[in-house]
């Protein structure tokens, strides 16, 4: 199944693909201070029970916890009902969210936890189910025999990286593919930022390992 | 062969290029199903509440003021706010935290259907109202609570619709008996929160007036209590619960990964799972004890 190039992002710089409604709000805002900001005044609001307050809470998130679920399920339905079912529960515990904490590491924690018990209870191992574009963005300029070395390349990686354990393919995938910071991969991972580090440094060594023996085995 | 900041680079670039099934718009699903949800509005704090804020206020001024009253005001008011247990008191001094090892509870003689929680000579077993159990009488924190005041644990539902917060599963019950009170936190797989009151034998989680919290979630322990999933055994012990295996997560020693599911109190807490629930079992008591009343739910 091939989805349509992405083209647009969210507030979080989370692209959306082309043709989905634009958030109404992503290109009000242009710093991650004010929204943050606002993101604490939605969640103040919902924490009193304010649906709408949290309806536009989730529109901002839904495409970063959507895509944090896909990465670790691997499935289109799989992911929507994970991320679905994480912004529930994420409104029930607001109440022990703290006020003006970021919203984001805290949600993504809660779509992790559900992403991978669903993949559990579901007893399947993660399929790879990324796929890479496979054209250049105009004006990148490169020939059309560099650009499919580079496409050729991509697919390779993501094939090596689909190999790597669970553990491995999360932490590279919060922090190369969804850009999510140190700092916020921890807080969704549950660990210490230190962790973080070692767990990522450990991947990556893995990832090159098996880069080698696949062209090695390619000849 | 390459090093990492090279493929570090490749992933960056790659990362842009991945191509995701469109985002599906869950803000309008979240809301309808929030909606539709007869559940409750968002857990506070218990002391983000401003009608607590200023009740602990008026409280920590009323205590303030009191030498200027004559000494029996003072003993009858401190004695609401110091104890709650009121003829636990008489009884042994329940509501204060007993020396490890000082309770012991004695199994039922088939087995473990009971536990009966001894203390200094007095006795009491759960779904039997403790000293200070009664409807009217102060409980949770010495408060006096009216009835039918929420502590925060969410819902309050009666112990018959239980099952239907465990996907279907039985509730699961202590040798201790029924619980004082059941909550829950709204959907259907939350799982529920039971309630023990402070008594003798079972000491009050920190200024609570609660003895004994029993959670139960559908799932594993892993999933329904650590962040990440795998309880971090570098700080919490594995101990034996009958065949099985559970995690002793002493007062005072909470993992960050931990959380705060099911309360977050300040006494010992032992994880383990039976029958297809996730089991959070916390009481201010010690591990062989705690170990004890876990192998006795069924």
């Amino acid at each position: 199944m091939q989805f349509a190039r992405s083209s647009l992002r969210d507030h979080h710089g989370v692209r959306e693909p082309s043709g989905f409604r634009r958030c109404n709000r992503a290109g009000k805002r242009s710093s991650g201070r004010a929204v943050a900001s606002e993101d604490a005044k939605l969640a103040e609001r919902a924490k009193n029970g304010d649906t709408v307050a949290y309806e536009e809470l989730v529109r901002g998130h839904q495409a970063v916890a959507f895509r944090t679920a896909y990465l670790i399920v691997g499935d289109a339905s799989e992911a929507e009902d994970a991320a679905q079912e994480a912004f529930v529960k994420a409104y029930r515990a607001l109440g022990s969210f703290r006020s003006g904490a970021p919203f984001r590491p805290w949600l993504l924690a809660v779509v992790t936890n559900e992403a991978r018990n669903r993949r559990k209870a579901a007893g399947r191992r993660f399929g790879l189910a990324l796929r890479a574009a496979r054209e250049d963005s105009p004006g990148e300029g490169a020939s059309p025999e560099a650009a499919a070395v580079a496409a050729e390349r991509r697919a390779e990686l993501l094939a090596a990286l689909g190999s790597l354990r669970e553990e491995d393919r999360i932490v590279i995938g919060y922090r190369y593919f969804l850009q999510l910071s140190e700092a916020e991969t921890a807080a969704a991972l549950g660990c210490a930022r230190g962790t973080v580090k070692s767990r990522l440094s450990r991947a990556l060594a893995r990832l090159r390992k098996k880069m080698v023996e696949d062209e090695n085995a390619t000849g | 062969m390459r090093p990492d900041r090279d493929l570090e680079r490749e992933l960056r670039e790659l990362g842009p290029r991945i191509e995701y099934p469109p985002t599906p718009d869950l803000a309008r699903a979240v809301r309808r199903c929030l909606e539709e949800d007869a559940g409750p509005a968002p857990r506070r704090g218990w002391f983000e509440l401003p009608v607590v804020r200023w009740a602990a206020v008026a409280a920590v001024v009323l205590i303030a003021a009191l030498p200027a009253f004559s000494p029996a005001l003072r003993d009858t008011v401190g004695g609401w706010l110091a104890g709650g247990q009121g003829a636990g008191q008489d009884a042994g001094g329940a509501g204060e935290a007993a020396p490890a090892g000082q309770g012991e509870e004695a199994l039922s003689a088939d087995g473990s259907e009971e536990v009966t929680l001894i203390e200094d000579g007095a006795e009491s077993r759960a779904g039997v109202p403790r000293s200070g159990g009664g409807p009217d009488m102060p409980a949770f924190g010495g408060r006096a609570r009216s009835p039918g005041e929420n502590p925060g644990y969410g819902e309050r539902i009666p112990l018959r619709e239980a099952r239907t917060r465990l996907a279907g599963r039985e509730v699961l019950l202590p040798g201790l008996g029924e619980p004082d009170e059941v909550y829950a936190n709204g959907s259907s797989r939350s799982g529920v929160v039971l309630v023990y009151r402070a008594g003798p034998g079972l000491p009050a989680l920190g200024d609570t007036g609660v003895g004994l919290v029993l959670t139960e979630v559908p799932g594993s322990v892993g999933s329904a209590y650590f962040r990440g999933e795998t309880p971090d055994v570098a700080v919490v012990e594995e101990v034996g619960v009958g065949s099985g295996r559970g995690y002793w997560v002493p007062a005072g020693r909470r993992p960050s990964s931990l959380t705060d599911r099911g309360g977050d109190l300040s006494g010992n807490v032992l994880l383990w799972e039976r029958g297809g629930l996730a089991l959070r079992l916390a009481a201010d008591r010690p591990q062989r004890e705690v170990v004890r009343i876990a192998e006795s739910v069924r």
